[in-house]
């Protein structure tokens, strides 16, 4: 089966908000090129939390960016297809491209904290948006973000103060509020809480997904916490050296992972209840980019590798219904992984 | 609690720090209150609570980068404020040793990791002649698993990846033996694979007989790691004792609060946070009465805006500071 017809059987049709069919990103640099997304396909459905999870360098926020289309020289988009509501993004000429930013997709960026101008009230940052994607009246601006205020629980009297008057949730939440303000289809979320507190992170997460609820949009939600990302998200991809390597219901990538790196994540977080015992997480060290070996990207690190991992290079393939794997340990069937025996991993 | 004499024993610890002070006014914030614990020979202490609750302050003042306001700071029964000459000031420094956060920044970019390593080393009268530098160096670069050691240490930081500089900072501490390491946050911008790596090498120096400061926000990795824990919130050590005594059985509305709000596979995002609600942090100055959680506590009663509740024992070494308790 097909990359392309597995994952669109994930969904009806209809119900697909984004479609990234075999995107590929590289990077220009002096020594080369390098692919830093490679082949990477999935859906998010109507008012799904799908997440990608994966190391730093793994390729994550680059595959965010180009959902927006955000990269500039040296980063250039390959191939492969972003179909949003039918509409093939990477086709879209500027004018087009000013329509889908912010009103069809918008964007919480990793330093969200950061990402307010500091030197403008926040009144002037909100009808900057507004007037520059509508049509409304500055008093109609000033009208709506008090209602966007409200939306994330902060006093619309406050919208004359600055970024540095208020805590770092809050100004998270702004941030969220801002990514609101003209009724995005899909937010994309590159690590919108992973500078704040875990109580504050709860507490905006909750206001999120109580948004979600509310207005009905999808999120693209990256992370690295996987415990947080299980707890949050519908449906996961891990991404390994700008691969997918795995993508699977969000309550089946701990209990039951499908490819060896994702056992590996799960165990590089340590327990909060039951025995202590000396974890290793995953051996080694992430893949150079600039040295792709034939095969698994996977394979140095890989406690279960085979001859076959060195030689063939394994498709992401539907190994269940609803989930899919990229690795060939599945080949004549889908296997236990957590079960298998681990061989020693050299280096 | 261990039966042998602490290392380093900390007790009503007191710091102020000057806020909005000009000629004509003076106003200090507390960055700590009352903050008593010790440090013991082969354990480690974790340090958890959100960013500006005095985790850091406390280890940068035991590290003597800050002075103290009130309070008193023992190291093996003596003051450390007695050690202020060069000669003493010296020792104590060799002993007292701190990891950070940005293994990037602790590093100097424009010297080798060669030199990193021989700074200490000679300055603290490790090697006694220089021929004997690069042999050292590569033990200790072994020692924190930077193999090949001589391929390494002539490297600069900018070659090495986060969680590799990180090791080479604990190798500075390797370097001049020290009894004492406060690491403040030394895995919070490290990579999650790589994390567990620098993790099990800080349990090695531990089962070495180092005794460890831990401060971090990460819960699951200070119950990794650490025998002891203590919960910071704004400047006061609301409760402390055995980890998993702490963890499984919180007794202060704020550790109940974290408890339910750490990131948890087995949990849903829907589920409620217990022990206290949103709230503004307080900002807690010289004058503040009562206990700082009172704001946000779901069980406030009259007597948390009056008075800060003293510790109480509940179950053999689980202190909890909370009427709820009395």
């Amino acid at each position: 089966m097909s990359v392309n017809q597995a994952n669109a059987s994930v969904h009806d049709k209809t119900d697909i908000q984004l479609s990234v069919r075999n995107l590929c990103v590289d990077y220009i640099t002096s020594n080369g090129d390098v692919r830093a997304v490679s082949n990477v396909s999935f859906d998010i459905g109507r008012g799904e939390v799908f997440g990608l999870a994966g190391e730093s360098g793994c390729g994550k926020s680059t595959v965010a960016f180009s959902v927006c289309r955000l990269h500039k020289p040296p980063a250039f988009i390959s191939g492969g297809e972003i179909i949003f509501n039918g509409r093939d993004i990477l086709k879209f000429d500027d004018e087009q491209l000013r329509e889908y930013r912010w009103k069809e997709s918008a964007m919480v960026f990793q330093s969200a904290m950061n990402s307010l101008n500091p030197v403008l009230t926040l009144e002037e940052q909100f009808c900057d948006v507004l007037l520059a994607h509508t049509n409304m009246t500055r008093q109609e601006c000033i009208k709506r973000a008090g209602q966007l205020l409200e939306v994330v629980d902060i006093h619309p009297s406050r919208l004359s103060d600055y970024p540095h008057q208020f805590s770092g949730g809050m100004r998270q939440r702004l941030v969220i509020a801002i990514a609101l303000a003209l009724n995005a289809k899909l937010i994309i979320m590159d690590e919108p809480t992973t500078a704040l507190d875990v109580v504050v992170q709860r507490e905006i997460l909750q206001k999120i997904y109580q948004l979600k609820e509310e207005f009905g949009f999808s999120i693209l939600f990256i992370t690295h916490d996987i415990s947080l990302m299980v707890e949050f998200c519908d449906r996961i991809g891990i991404m390994y050296a700008g691969e997918l390597a795995e993508v699977a219901p969000a309550k089946n990538i701990l209990t039951k992972p499908n490819h060896p790196y994702t056992e590996g994540l799960g165990n590089a977080f340590p327990p909060l209840h039951g025995e202590k015992k000396r974890l290793v997480g995953i051996p080694g060290t992430p893949l150079n980019l600039f040295e792709v070996p034939v095969g698994c990207r996977f394979q140095a690190r890989c406690p279960y590798v085979k001859d076959i991992c060195r030689k063939e290079y394994c498709k992401l393939t539907e190994v269940a219904p609803g989930e899919f794997s990229a690795c060939h340990l599945h080949k004549d069937g889908i296997v236990d992984i957590i079960a298998l025996e681990k061989q020693p991993v050299q280096g | 609690m261990s039966n042998n004499n602490p290392i380093i024993e900390v007790k009503n610890l007191v710091k102020d720090f000057p806020i909005n002070a000009n000629a004509l006014k003076k106003s200090h914030m507390r960055a700590l209150n009352d903050v008593s614990f010790n440090l013991y020979k082969g354990r480690a202490l974790a340090i958890v609570g959100e960013s500006g609750s005095g985790k850091s302050t406390s280890a940068k003042i035991i590290a003597k980068m800050y002075s103290r306001t009130a309070g008193m700071v023992k190291y093996h029964g003596r003051d450390i404020d007695e050690f202020n000459h060069k000669q003493s000031l010296m020792e104590y420094r060799e002993s007292v040793q701190m990891i950070f956060q940005d293994p990037f920044g602790s590093l100097n970019p424009t010297h080798t990791i060669f030199h990193h390593l021989a700074r200490p080393l000679l300055l603290h009268k490790k090697v006694t002649s220089k021929a004997d530098l690069p042999g050292r160096i590569y033990e200790l670069l072994e020692r924190v698993g930077l193999t090949p050691a001589k391929e390494t240490a002539e490297k600069f930081p900018h070659q090495l990846s986060g969680g590799q500089r990180q090791r080479v900072n604990i190798a500075r501490n390797l370097a001049v033996e020290a009894e004492i390491i406060l690491a403040d946050e030394p895995t919070s911008m490290l990579d999650v694979s790589i994390r567990l790596g620098v993790l099990n090498l800080m349990e090695d120096m531990k089962n070495d007989g180092i005794s460890m400061m831990y401060i971090t926000h990460d819960i699951a990795t200070a119950r990794y790691l650490a025998e002891d824990i203590g919960v910071m919130y704004v400047g006061h050590l609301v409760e402390w004792g055995e980890v998993d005594e702490v963890l499984q059985k919180p007794a202060h509305p704020y550790t109940q609060l974290l408890m339910s709000a750490v990131p948890n596979p087995e949990k849903s995002i829907h589920d409620n946070l217990e022990g206290g609600r949103k709230g503004e942090i307080p900002l807690w100055t010289p004058e503040s009465v009562g206990c700082p959680f009172s704001g946000r506590c779901l069980q406030v009663m009259d007597k948390c805006n009056q008075a800060l509740p003293e510790p109480k024992e509940i179950a053999p070494n689980h202190f909890v500071r909370c009427f709820l308790h009395e």
